[in-house]
């Protein structure tokens, strides 16, 4: 019985952001159409939609874990699911959407590719992090996949802030977000001196290292799902 | 299906505002018990722990004999409807009933079909598009149809017209009859509501005043009518809560029981005895409590 409440909830959740994201896609996709076609210096290569989509999607995912708290979390509870049962469905669904998202992405990408041998587009398009090399290719994805996630729970970690403690503790949570930015920054991109991290830890030395970066993403991601927990287990739900 | 609820020596602090005072009570399963109480007693308090959506800051909330807060198998039985603020819901009406029937294990679509057409309900409107009384409304469909075992309605028919309301009414007592479950209404709507209660429980300022099967209820008090000076001078040394006066006939409400020999008295002096409204017994055991 309990686990089958949590994974209604999952499939609940799960299913509205889809098509949340759905909507997403295709603005992005006209978006970036008309990157292709209209707003190109017609000589230097456009980004491949899987390059193009990676930080749009970011914010997208972020978004998302802002607004579970705020759309589904009463919406839930009153409909008599236990805290750790929405807890438990929306994990599962985050951990879901961003693969789908992934997927997603990397589909249009790859009509994208299709449509390419076939029709003559007014600019080149730099396919290489998707279509390149199988390591590099399978990096990228792991990379897109896990920073969606990333994004989705520190949205959901400001989400429960604001939820809980209001306006004023809330910014503190903005505050830990941009900690959890700062290091994902550092792990996958190895630029954690423009960000915050850089004024805390000097010593710290760019990251380049691809074990490094999924060893350091896969802890932070856990992190943030077990202060999730923490965060969700004893909330007054508002009325 | 129906759930029994008991409060031990619940206390609830916002902060320093106390908003209940050691309150220890038991519901019975397979009734309905109208919950009464004046503007700010507690009422709502009492009922958003029982929804186990806050945690008591003392004491225990059981439901069927188990602590209800994070107890799944026990938050699935409790819904509890209340006037929500829907003016961001942009949900149609039909969405929320889904979500309803999607979570409810008892969910009986028939019935809130039924319901739906009974209050008229548009259900491809959204739902910040509608009145006050058709949001009302749109809960309690929503609550009677899922028929958890410990359904709860506060002050649910907020801004429902009084057909609206007379429908509600039925519908619950009609389905109480065929699905028992326990209710718990919270109102102020005092005698309007009375005849639904199996069992009455009046809070104020935080604390419990009475918790009494109706009849015991009623039974407190008493109205006596007939000619105004007889009624004058058989109730002058009893507690009167209210009186009405209509040429020389006069009808007063006294607070106590009447023993026997007060009703030969007052059979004697032609008078009718007949039971004390809620409403006015209400009334006076809550404005004592002011003073």
């Amino acid at each position: 019985m309990k686990s089958e409440r949590q994974s209604k909830v999952a499939a609940h959740v799960f299913y509205q952001q889809f098509k949340w994201s759905l909507w997403f896609f295709s603005i992005l996709f006209v978006i970036h159409l008309a990157r292709i076609f209209f707003l190109n210096s017609g000589v230097e290569a456009v980004d491949g939609f899987f390059i193009f989509a990676y930080q749009p999607v970011n914010v997208f995912m972020l978004v998302c874990g802002i607004m579970i708290v705020y759309v589904f979390m009463g919406q839930h509870i009153h409909q008599g699911i236990s805290r750790k049962e929405w807890y438990k469905g929306t994990a599962l669904s985050a951990i879901g959407l961003a693969l789908i998202i992934t997927l997603v992405t990397l589909l249009i990408n790859g009509i994208q590719y299709v449509l390419q041998q076939f029709v003559s587009l007014p600019v080149a398009l730099d396919n290489a992090i998707a279509f390149g090399t199988f390591e590099g290719a399978l990096a990228s994805i792991a990379g897109f996949y896990f920073n969606a996630l990333t994004f989705y729970m520190i949205g959901w970690m400001i989400g429960i802030g604001y939820y809980r403690f209001g306006w004023v503790i809330g910014f503190g949570f903005v505050a830990l977000a941009l900690v959890g930015f700062s290091l994902n920054d550092f792990f996958w991109e190895g630029n954690a001196y423009s960000t915050l991290l850089a004024s805390w830890v000097p010593q710290f030395t760019p990251n380049t290292s691809f074990v490094v970066a999924i060893t350091g993403s896969i802890l932070l991601i856990a992190a943030l799902f077990v202060f999730m927990v923490s965060m969700t287990k004893r909330v007054t739900i508002k009325m | 299906m129906a759930a029994s609820v008991q409060l031990n020596h619940v206390t609830l602090k916002f902060k320093k505002f106390e908003a209940l005072k050691d309150v220890t009570l038991t519901l019975e399963a397979g009734k309905i018990h109208g919950l009464i109480g004046r503007n700010g007693a507690g009422k709502t308090s009492l009922l958003s722990l029982i929804a186990a959506f806050r945690e008591p800051t003392a004491g225990e909330v059981l439901v069927d004999g188990s602590p209800v807060f994070e107890n799944p198998e026990k938050m699935e039985q409790v819904a509890f409807i209340y006037d929500k603020d829907y003016k961001e819901e942009t949900e149609k009406v039909k969405k929320l009933v889904e979500v309803a029937a999607y979570y409810r294990p008892n969910f009986d679509q028939e019935f809130a079909d039924h319901l739906l057409k009974r209050f008229k309900l548009p259900v491809n409107k959204p739902v910040n598009k509608l009145s006050k009384g058709m949001q009302s409304a749109m809960n309690v469909v929503i609550g009677l149809a899922s028929r958890a075992p410990l359904t709860i309605f506060d002050e649910a028919y907020l801004g429902m017209d009084a057909p609206a309301r007379e429908i509600f009414y039925k519908e619950l007592l009609n389905d109480q009859a065929e699905h028992p479950r326990t209710f718990i209404l919270s109102t102020h709507l005092v005698s309007e509501m009375d005849y639904l209660f199996d069992h009455v429980v009046i809070i104020d300022q935080g604390t419990l005043l009475l918790n009494e099967p109706y009849e015991t209820v009623s039974s407190q008090g008493a109205s006596i009518t007939g000619s105004a000076e007889q009624v004058d001078a058989f109730t002058s040394d009893m507690k009167r809560l209210n009186e009405q006066q209509l040429g020389g006939t006069k009808s007063v409400m006294v607070y106590g029981e009447l023993d026997d020999q007060q009703r030969t008295e007052a059979h004697s002096r032609k008078l009718e005895i007949g039971p004390v409204s809620l409403q006015d017994l209400f009334i006076h055991i809550t404005e004592e409590e002011v003073q």
